[in-house]
């Protein structure tokens, strides 16, 4: 950060807890259980708990390469140190297109579930208008608004939605998940991977890493989220194998949504559609962080004011959101961000670590 | 801010709200039911009006039409108001129209976001109209008469767990086959008659509701349910019956593959309350109790045996046992698995637990 | 800007006046009065407003004694009068700005032979005069506690809180604000518990307001809020003693006003406006359970209509089936849409409160019993509404009133109106839109600095203890930490946590 010691603008390292729960947890969970019951069928469990490990992994190698390079504050200017000008913020702008499609992403995936489930006939572009209007006016309060909006997203839709999981445990199969390990390992890691893809989002601390108080404490937090969010993946797959079967699944598109139909108290029922709309407060975070990124990356690099440059990324997301209509395109949208973010993740971070410290090496033997 | 704020109600002010499905313009359909005849599909849907006061009034609308898809569209030409499936509780199905297949009615309807999990489906002997007009007329009065008389059977009674879920879980699982209830017309009134068994969503035979409390043990669900026992009275040559109720069964499935016959043995633990029994019982006396209770066992192991014979024959598997061979055994195959479905060796074990005899005695 | 720079003018203009001019400029009013008197060869000339000073006190302390005490000596000079008349505040000057302020609050000016110069100002205010003499704080009523509520005389209000606040930490600070009122405005903080940097904060802010008149408090509270163009009180502003006392202790800061019966403290959270004094004087989990009723009366309040347009409008498919028929055939006959039907209730009921506060007391009450029950039958009856919205308008209307601060109770009947057209236009979407946008506004706001939602956002898991549930007075030992107070003990916490073991 430039305006060093402005700890106004620092938040808390038990926050990031909410931050990675929160930027991993999004529409992915509503559908999730077909990619991967696909390939691992009902140990798909064991395929939710690999993928799990490798991300821990992965936000280990984050802290440390920020370990490593003290001086640089976040992804941009650690791009710029050790790659040079160019090809640092090449890489830079690069990492903020991905930041770029999460966003749109997950804006277009919600509102065509809401298109279906709820209003068919309201178009999109009115509900990406109130999205966009709305994460204007977080981002414009600054990254302590967008992770007290992350905390809510985490701590409402923990109250109100998953409660309601549990209801359809009165039509469990628990037979379901036998035998273990009825799937080879190959099996089960193809599953991982589909279920990598659904980890997403914590990549964004790379971007929100210098916002942090104490960057170091906040590791063990971070790890914490996403532990948390492996065992809201554990609960929703365990719930879902032990209520469908692995056929019926292939049927269902949103998996998740369907069970709540289940829930019924006396003065409510079909809490799908209570789901889905408080699912508006899981989505939002992702979309204002993955903004803010964005707007910080871009100020990072060309040193555009973020006030400016937040109106531009927003009328940028409505407008490109307006011209993916058809399902497939969506899911093609899915598709090619969650393959980019795959990438990203897997090979990208690691590489970038093992880069570092060999250039670091280097660097001291030459100085030897 | 302001500038936002103006944004936001010129919007507002722009869109309006196309998707209005207010609750008292729309005509909320709350049984529906499927019949064929001559070819033809034939809709049948029962809607509730509130003008009078709180208590419906039933209306019924039919349609007929060369698919099933657009029998809903089609009622809407007949209605005052745009028909909406939303609420829908129950859907009937003709023995006709169930015998050429459910299949692509129950599809649409588990597409249809609107439609609950909790939808029943149920199958009427003869036509699935005749049955709702019974439902519509003055002395029942309800359009949600058939829904509610499942569930309260599920409840309380000798009837398994049925909705729409359980069907399509039972549909597309492998190695098991969905059931559902069946109704009959008895003069002026409905009654529940069994299960209908259904292979590959058609509709194949069905159970009775005496039987169909040993499919309710059998598929674990138990905690109530009615069964009679026949007693005889070795002395008096009088046959007389034991009503006993079922307060809580477990059953359990061992399956063994031993040489060339599979082994299948099914332990089922019963602790059942009597309710009523013949005067000239002695029911606080041990040897009638055991009696009663050996007898039951026997009773119960007889009719599981021929219930399963009768699936055998059928070809149907409504208990899933296939899926629990699936759960005991590795790489299991669904088609190996039914080759021999019929050389399967069953063996009950029926133990009874008699708790209660209720406050007098 | 205008004004303001209307107003510099004057201040730069006064600076240059003399004692006559200004005396000419006030004998202009005709209750300027003028006694001149011969005494022992003193030629004494006392200026005195007639209606802002007590006329014995006049009498009793400055002419009696002037007249019999003063020394024969005609050397007498103003220095000596101080010891000479047995008043409290007197004070010898030739500022000319004094002059005028103190002359304009009740004091009389005393000028001695023919030094024209200096002057003695003396106090004479009446300070109760036309000011009612006690508050039985019935806008805050509590059935348990002292009744006991501010008024509009400062001094009486300070006397309140220094008489129950028996510590020499306990600090007033003074200032004047209003270029016409000159108001006499006091900032409260307990030296030693209270941050700092909030009492700088609010001394600062008051120091920065321009204004000239300052009628009540609640001027004050929206001229220093943080963010003026937000709903939400940014400033729990209460006429209890308790309540002040107790935020005093928290750590806040209060700030009282001459005039004003109502007194801000702060920095506020929002859940200090569902707090009542009563939740710490019933045991603490009946408190907690009203508190948290409290709580729930609010979400009611604000979500029920809303969800009654939602479901209504737009998610049929929700409405369990025993409760299809009453919805439906209440709505039956009802001509409009959902939305309106609200709209016309709702605003009926906001009416019926807004004429129920403009008049009379014993009017008011009738008002309400005809406008609750004959209006809302008879509109039920001429199928304007349905039964079952008038019953959730009107218990979300009294869900409302439960709200202690009045402030607070305004804002939530107001919130509503927005998140039932959100409502309206997206269903259910709409209501979770307005939540968000309710959150993020909320998360932005700030009452002196500090974070509003505390202990949520920011999570102080300490501060729990007293916010959703009122924890007993062991559990309280520790001040709430989002005020960074300067001690966090408010009693010894061993002491207070010493448990006895059994039979001892």
């Amino acid at each position: 950060m430039n305006e060093q010691g402005n700890e106004r603008f620092l938040i808390s390292p038990f926050l990031v807890f909410f931050i990675i729960h929160c930027s991993q947890v999004g529409v992915g969970v509503l559908s999730f259980q077909r990619a991967v019951m696909k390939e691992a069928g009902h140990d798909s469990w064991m395929s939710v708990i690999v993928a799990s490990c490798v991300v821990h992994v992965l936000i280990w190698i984050v802290y440390k390469i920020f370990q490593s390079a003290p001086n640089a504050e976040d992804i941009v200017s650690l791009h710029a140190q050790y790659l040079g000008k160019w090809l640092g913020n090449l890489l830079s702008v690069l990492l903020l297109i991905y930041f770029f499609l999460l966003a749109l992403t997950v804006l277009r995936t919600y509102i065509e579930i809401i298109q279906v489930w709820m209003f068919s006939l309201i178009g999109a572009w009115q509900f990406s208008l109130i999205f966009l209007l709305l994460t204007y006016y977080t981002v414009l309060g600054g990254f302590r608004v967008v992770v007290g909006l992350c905390f809510w997203g985490v701590v409402i839709p923990l109250w109100v939605i998953l409660p309601m999981l549990f209801f359809p445990l009165e039509y469990a199969h628990y037979r379901n998940l036998l035998p273990i390990f009825d799937h080879s390992l190959i099996d089960i890691f193809r599953g991982a991977k589909a279920m990598t893809v659904q980890y997403l989002g914590f990549e964004m601390l790379l971007m929100y890493y210098s916002f942090l108080k104490h960057p170091e404490q906040s590791h063990k937090w971070a790890q914490w989220g996403n532990a948390f969010t492996t065992l809201i993946y554990l609960i929703v797959i365990f719930i879902s194998l032990v209520f469908y079967n692995e056929e019926q699944v292939q049927h269902i598109i949103w998996p998740t949504l369907t069970l709540a139909k289940i829930p019924e108290v006396p003065f409510i029922e079909r809490m799908e559609y209570i789901v889905l709309s408080i699912y508006v407060l899981v989505i939002f975070p992702i979309i204002c962080l993955a903004v803010w990124s964005v707007s910080r990356g871009a100020k990072r690099i060309f040193s555009i004011k973020q006030r400016k440059s937040v109106p531009i990324i927003l009328s940028l997301l409505f407008v490109v959101s307006l011209f993916i209509v058809q399902r497939e395109n969506i899911e093609k949208l899915n598709m090619l961000t969650s393959k980019i973010g795959f990438y990203v993740v897997i090979v990208y971070i690691p590489v970038l670590y093992i880069y570092i410290s060999i250039a670091k090496r280097f660097k001291k033997t030459v100085q030897q | 801010m302001k500038r936002i704020a103006f944004i936001l109600l010129i919007m507002l002010a722009l869109t309006g709200c196309k998707n209005y499905r207010v609750v008292d313009e729309v005509q909320i359909i709350q049984a529906m039911g499927y019949d064929v005849k001559n070819g033809n599909y034939i809709g049948t849907a029962i809607y509730p009006t509130f003008k009078q006061g709180p208590m419906t009034k039933p209306n019924i609308l039919t349609t007929s039409s060369s698919t099933t898809y657009d029998l809903i569209p089609r009622l809407s030409s007949k209605s005052a108001l745009p028909i909406e499936e939303g609420q829908l509780r129950l859907v009937l199905f003709g023995e006709e129209f169930a015998k050429g297949g459910i299949t692509e009615v129950v599809h649409s309807l588990a597409r249809n976001n609107k439609i609950g999990s909790r939808l029943q489906l149920a199958v009427a002997k003869g036509d699935a109209e005749e049955l709702l007009r019974i439902t519509a007329k003055k002395t029942l009065s309800d359009t949600l008469y058939l829904s509610n008389l499942v569930e309260q059977n599920i409840r309380a009674m000798n009837l398994p767990k049925m909705n729409l879920h359980l069907f399509l879980y039972n549909y597309f699982g492998k190695g098991r086959d969905p059931f559902l209830p069946y109704f009959e017309k008895k003069g002026d009134f409905v009654k529940l008659e069994g299960i209908a068994l259904f292979k590959d969503g058609r509709f194949v035979g069905k159970v009775n509701l005496r039987d169909s409390f040993l499919v309710k043990v059998l598929l674990n669900e138990t905690k109530n349910g009615m069964y009679q026992l026949r007693v005889a009275d070795y002395r008096k040559k009088e046959e007389s019956r034991v009503l006993l109720q079922n307060l809580f069964a477990r059953s359990r499935y061992e399956w063994k593959k031993r040489g060339e016959r599979p082994v299948l043995t099914i332990s089922i633990h019963i602790q059942a309350a009597v309710k009523d029994y013949p005067s000239w019982l002695d029911m606080p006396q041990k040897n009638t109790l055991k009696m009663v209770r050996e007898k039951m066992e026997k009773d119960i192991e007889t009719s599981v045996k021929n219930l399963m014979e009768y699936f055998k024959e059928k070809e149907v598997d409504p208990l899933g046992i296939g899926d629990f061979v699936r759960s005991q055994t590795r790489n299991w195959n669904e088609e190996e698995f039914y080759r021999e479905y019929k050389e399967i060796d069953i063996r009950p074990h029926v133990k009874v637990d008699i708790i209660q005899t209720g406050i007098g005695e | 800007m205008s004004i303001f720079s209307f107003f510099k003018k004057n201040k730069s203009k006064e600076k240059t006046k003399t004692l006559p001019q200004l005396l000419n400029e006030l004998k202009q009013s005709s209750d300027f009065a003028n006694i001149q008197f011969e005494t022992r060869g003193n030629h004494i000339s006392i200026y005195y407003f007639d209606s802002l000073i007590d006329p014995k006190l006049l009498q009793q302390n400055v002419l009696c004694h002037l007249q019999n005490d003063v020394p024969g000596r005609s050397s007498l000079s103003l220095d000596d009068l101080p010891q000479i008349l047995p008043v409290q505040r007197i004070e010898v000057t030739d500022n000319v700005e004094t002059i005028e302020t103190k002359l304009l609050k009740g004091f009389a000016m005393l000028q001695l032979n023919e030094n024209k110069r200096r002057c003695v100002l003396i106090n004479l205010a009446s300070e109760n005069l036309g000011l009612r003499p006690n508050n039985d704080s019935e806008n805050e009523f509590s059935v348990v506690g002292p009744k006991v509520g501010f008024v509009e005389n400062i001094g009486t209000n300070l006397h309140l809180i220094r008489r129950q606040l028996v510590t020499p930490n306990l600090i007033f600070r003074e200032m004047t604000i209003g270029s016409m009122s000159k108001t006499k405005v006091v900032v409260a903080y307990i030296d030693g518990i209270t941050n700092e940097q909030t009492v700088q904060t609010v001394v600062q802010r008051l120091n920065d307001i321009e204004f000239d008149i300052v009628f009540d408090n609640s001027l004050l509270d929206q001229m220093i809020s943080d963010n003026s163009s937000s709903p939400f009180p940014l400033f729990v502003s209460t006429e209890r003693i308790d309540r002040v006392v107790y935020a005093l202790v928290e750590g806040q800061v209060a700030i009282f006003a001459d005039g004003s019966p109502y007194v801000i403290t702060g920095p506020s959270t929002l859940f200090h406006f569902f707090t009542s004094p009563e939740d710490y004087y019933l045991p603490w989990i009946l408190g907690s359970f009203f508190r948290l009723i409290r709580i729930f009366g609010v979400m009611f309040s604000t979500l029920a209509s809303p969800i009654y347009v939602a479901v209504l409008t737009y998610h049929y498919e929700m409405i369990p089936k025993d409760l299809l028929g009453p919805i439906i055939f209440s709505r039956s006959n009802v001509p409009f849409p959902p939305i309106l039907e609200v709209l016309f209730l709702e605003i009926t009921i906001e009416l019926l409160r807004e004429a129920g506060a403009r008049l009379p007391t014993k009017v008011a009450q009738t008002l309400g019993i005809v406008g609750g029950i004959v209006i809302g039958q008879a509109s039920v009856e001429a199928a304007l509404t349905s039964n079952v919205l008038l019953i959730i308008v009107a218990l979300a209307a009294l869900a409302s009133f439960t709200t202690p601060i009045f402030k607070m109770s305004n804002t939530i009947r107001f919130i509503r109106f927005p998140i039932i057209f959100f409502a309206t236009f997206w269903g259910g979407v709409g209501i979770v839109f307005a939540i968000c946008l309710l959150l993020i506004h909320l998360g932005r706001l700030q009452s002196f600095g500090s974070p509003y939602l505390v202990p949520f956002y920011p999570l102080r898991r300490k501060d729990f203890v007293d916010s959703l549930v009122r924890s007993s007075y062991s559990g309280t030992v520790r001040r709430p930490s989002y005020l960074r107070p300067r001690t966090f003990w408010r009693y010894d916490p061993k002491k207070a946590k010493q448990k006895k073991d059994i039979d001892e």
